[in-house]
């Protein structure tokens, strides 16, 4: 398992699992995308000033994602989860839910722990 | 509070990439950035208020803008982008230059130790011959390999050598052939030929033709594939000039 402290930027794996996880609910534009991330995170994520687009080109770059142009004329973006994705969301985010329960653990000291 | 078009125009600034990577990123954030507007205000938001969390969720910062660009530059790019560009420049220009020489210099070269042509005039026709043809690659790597930002700008130039490379190449193809006649003719004047020295002329004629024939349709594909992007990036611009207009609106794209 990787420690936190080997993790080299734990709020962009953060970010780029935020996406994932929206798109496993169905096809998105980018917009719809930050805008739901948002909102199911009670704002407690939010991607600020344009660092949902590099992420989600570096997911399209490694296949994670797929992006496709849609429309006659009206030419929108729009992401899906791959099935590469989809593997690659379900081992991380068993990887970060492990990570996080012992953060927590840490934080809330050995007598919590205890009682 | 900026305008959408004051904020894209600046991002199209701060993109290091070609204008067709430019004008793709662009669209999508554009029409992203227009269509949250219209969901945000159909919520409820004040146009003014949808526009700033627009801005504030969509639009890249300048660090976020330079790590776009990075990732839409070709693999080759990012490999050599942590050398110096002089450098690496001079290391491209070079090898493009020596394999242009093998490809061209080398084989007329060799045709002026057999031909009865000039040796000055076959030395000038292999020399204009690997300067075009080497400048002719040095932009096709840069529009193909390098993709560099400025590489829209390049096709016309590209042409330019291209049609210089097939003219220089028939006048080649018309020297060889006259000299090959002029020879036939002046054995005849003094008591005729045989057919060993018919063949062996013909044969040195045919080389040569050959050769330059082939280098001639290579730069008459170089014309057309340059002709095409040429047109490409037309088409690309006019879509960039839309995209920073002010009032551009997606439905109508």
């Amino acid at each position: 398992m990787t420690t936190m402290t080997q993790r080299p930027n734990l709020s962009k794996h953060v970010n780029e699992l935020l996406i994932l996880a929206r798109l496993r609910v169905g096809p998105a534009h980018g917009y719809e995308i930050a805008l739901a991330v948002e909102r199911d995170s009670n704002g407690a994520f939010s991607f600020q000033h344009g660092t949902l687009y590099p992420i989600l080109h570096r997911l399209e770059q490694e296949r994670l994602i797929r992006g496709s142009w849609e429309g006659e004329g009206r030419k929108r973006k729009t992401y899906e989860l791959t099935p590469k994705g989809e593997a690659y969301l379900k081992g991380e985010a068993r990887e970060v839910k492990t990570l996080f329960l012992n953060l927590i653990r840490v934080l809330e000291g050995p007598a919590h722990a205890l009682g | 509070m900026p305008s959408a078009e004051s904020v894209f125009k600046d991002l199209n600034a701060r993109l290091d990439l070609p204008a067709r990577r430019r004008a793709l990123l662009l669209r999508e954030l554009r029409a992203d950035f227009e269509d949250l507007v219209t969901t945000l205000v159909a919520e409820g938001l004040t146009p003014d208020a949808a526009q700033q969390k627009a801005f504030r969720l969509l639009t890249p910062s300048p660090d976020d803008a330079g790590a776009l660009s990075g990732l839409h530059r070709t693999r080759y790019a990012r490999l050599v982008s942590r050398y110096r560009t002089a450098r690496v420049q001079v290391v491209e220009r070079v090898s493009i230059g020596v394999m242009a020489a093998l490809a061209v210099g080398a084989p007329i070269l060799a045709l002026a130790g057999s031909s009865s042509l000039p040796v000055g005039t076959l030395a000038v026709l292999g020399l204009s011959a690997t300067l075009l043809l080497a400048n002719l690659a040095w932009y096709a790597f840069r529009i193909v390999v390098r993709d560099d930002a400025d590489a829209d700008s390049l096709a016309w130039a590209g042409m330019i050598q291209a049609a210089l490379l097939v003219l220089t190449l028939s006048a080649g193809m018309l020297a060889v052939s006259v000299n090959a006649v002029a020879t036939l003719s002046s054995w005849e004047a003094s008591g005729g030929f045989t057919f060993t020295q018919l063949a062996a002329t013909m044969t040195r004629c045919a080389e040569t033709v050959a050769l330059t024939l082939g280098l001639t349709i290579l730069g008459v594909f170089g014309a057309l594939a340059l002709l095409q992007w040429h047109l490409s990036a037309r088409t690309v611009e006019e879509e960039l000039r839309a995209l920073l207009s002010p009032a551009f609106d997606p439905e109508e794209e």
